[in-house]
């Protein structure tokens, strides 16, 4: 489990980034780290890997803590950045020099994923387009089966049919002991895998939240019935649509990109 | 030791041109340096025909042995590992895009010692080429300088140890430079970490600064008395032990920024 307590981080004293944070983040989910540009989700990640250290609280993975960027916590703990620049290797070669850092590190994994993206295995990185670097770095992440993957903005530079084999890859590796944490914008491109949501605004965690209970406490209604019972109306081409509660108990069919609206736009502050 | 040994090699792979690229500045910088301050062995050895032509053979032979050893290559073994090493500084702050689990006293561990084989292979080529020129001296002129010095009725004459006739041999004592080195490495990492732009540049200032300061602050003790101190132990300590303090305090600071620094 990755704890994260209290946390706190600034770049300049006078403004926090980041306000008194405190989650639980559960092995064998993957979760969508959400948020307005500026808010705080790459400081976020950053401040989880241990490339930041926070300025109050701390995070904690099988008991070693961010701040002390020990090789075993960094074993366990992968960064995908929103940017991939990667020495120039060969590809088998990069996976090979950097994978030998990381113990649960499968080449043969990265190879299948390689080969699933469809990139030539036998091609030096410098060799390859952006979006190819990209997949390269992902096979990587991937590979390095490390318990905690955090991605940033995975999807920048994927075509589409890649967006679909980034998403089969995900839902194959992630398993019981791992946690995937995403943080994106294009929603949409990941939206189907995700168990948990995580929003961010202003600094705080706004929404912490499986995406199953949400589903069963919320709904997104047209009816004109729920005008009164409607926490957050969002207008649509089609006409306006409503956050109510669910009553049913069933598992409703929730919008992530229309609930993000509902938390991060709403004016008055929804309860959840 | 397995993950030292895996960053120095992601290292070399990363930057494999410097097998290339050392040698290669080291022989233009050599030459250069042969070209500008050998003090007339250069025409020696490229034009000997017209240089002795010009100032008489035999008074040519009998100075050779004076010729003094190429005592600049102490600079070319000290400096051009940090001209190298400034090719691949950002490895000393950034590497990549992507964190890698290694503690950072196993990383400071993998640079002293990427330091040191850098520091080694540049060695090994002014060694190499130095030897080059002992060798080509006492073949092309012991034999003649001594008959030389036969025909002058100077007997039983020995060639000075400081002869460029034991360049390579004068070289060999250079090896020494490398405590230098590892004085003054721990001022270029922590530059690179502090400064990153211009780090060489900056951490030379402040080294130099450093050295000013650290002269000035010597001479108040016992100004006017130094002379009558005889003991060899106190020089050693006054020479070493200021800058050698310096470096380890330096060596620990770049350890607690590597652990430090915000990525």
């Amino acid at each position: 489990m990755l704890k994260i307590k209290n946390l706190s981080y600034f770049y300049n004293s006078k403004k926090n980034i980041l306000w008194n944070i405190t989650t639980e983040l559960q092995p064998g989910n993957i979760y969508g780290l959400l948020g307005l540009n500026g808010e705080g989700k790459t400081t976020f990640l950053k401040l989880i890997v241990g490339m930041l250290i926070p300025k109050d609280g701390a995070i904690e993975y099988a008991g070693k803590l961010s701040s002390e960027r020990s090789a075993e916590y960094l074993n366990d703990v992968y960064f995908l950045t929103d940017h991939s620049k990667l020495p120039d290797l060969g590809i088998e070669q990069f996976g090979k020099l950097y994978g030998a850092f990381y113990s649960k590190y499968d080449h043969q994994q990265f190879i299948d994923c390689i080969k699933e993206f469809n990139i030539p295995i036998n091609n030096r990185l410098r060799a390859l387009s952006l979006g190819q670097h990209r997949k390269v770095h992902l096979a990587f992440a991937l590979a390095c089966n490390s318990a905690v993957l955090l991605m940033d903005e995975p999807t920048n530079g994927l075509d589409i049919p890649s967006k679909a084999i980034f998403r089969k890859l995900l839902s194959r590796y992630i398993n019981e002991n791992r946690i995937f944490i995403i943080a994106t914008h294009q929603i949409r491109d990941v939206d189907t895998l995700l168990d948990h949501l995580l929003i961010m605004k202003n600094g705080s965690l706004v929404l912490d939240q499986n995406l199953y209970q949400l589903s069963i406490q919320y709904k997104i209604s047209k009816s004109p019935l729920d005008v009164d019972k409607a926490m957050y109306v969002q207008d649509e081409l089609t006409g306006p649509y409503y956050l109510v509660k669910n009553d049913t108990n069933d598992e409703s069919k929730l919008d992530i990109e229309f609930l993000f609206n509902a938390v991060t736009t709403n004016t008055k502050p929804i309860e959840i | 030791m397995k993950p030292i040994f895996y960053y120095l090699r992601t290292i070399y792979y990363s930057h494999r041109y410097l097998l290339f690229s050392i040698p290669l500045i080291a022989v233009v910088l050599w030459l250069i340096s042969l070209y500008f301050f050998s003090n007339g062995a250069y025409d020696i050895i490229f034009n000997y025909q017209t240089f002795s032509t010009k100032v008489g053979e035999e008074s040519l032979l009998v100075e050779l042995p004076n010729l003094p050893f190429f005592s600049y290559s102490q600079v070319l073994i000290l400096i051009l590992p940090f001209l190298y090493l400034m090719f691949i500084q950002s490895n000393f702050y950034k590497s990549y895009d992507f964190t890698l689990p290694i503690n950072s006293g196993k990383k400071l561990i993998a640079y002293i010692i990427l330091g040191l084989m850098i520091f080694l292979y540049n060695y090994l080529f002014i060694l190499i080429f130095n030897y080059a020129v002992e060798i080509y001296f006492q073949n092309k002129f012991y034999a003649v300088v001594m008959r030389a010095f036969d025909n002058k009725g100077v007997l039983y004459t020995s060639i000075p140890r400081h002869s460029i006739f034991y360049n390579g041999k004068m070289t060999l004592e250079m090896f020494d430079q490398i405590k230098v080195f590892l004085t003054i490495y721990p001022f270029f990492l922590f530059g690179c970490l502090l400064f990153q732009k211009y780090s060489l540049l900056k951490s030379l200032a402040i080294l130099v600064f450093l050295a000013i300061l650290g002269k000035y602050i010597s001479t108040c003790f016992w100004p006017g008395q130094f002379y009558k101190i005889i003991n060899p132990t106190f020089f050693l300590i006054y020479g070493w032990g200021p800058p050698l303090t310096a470096s380890i305090i330096c060596y620990m600071a770049f350890y607690n920024f590597l652990k430090e620094k915000e990525v």
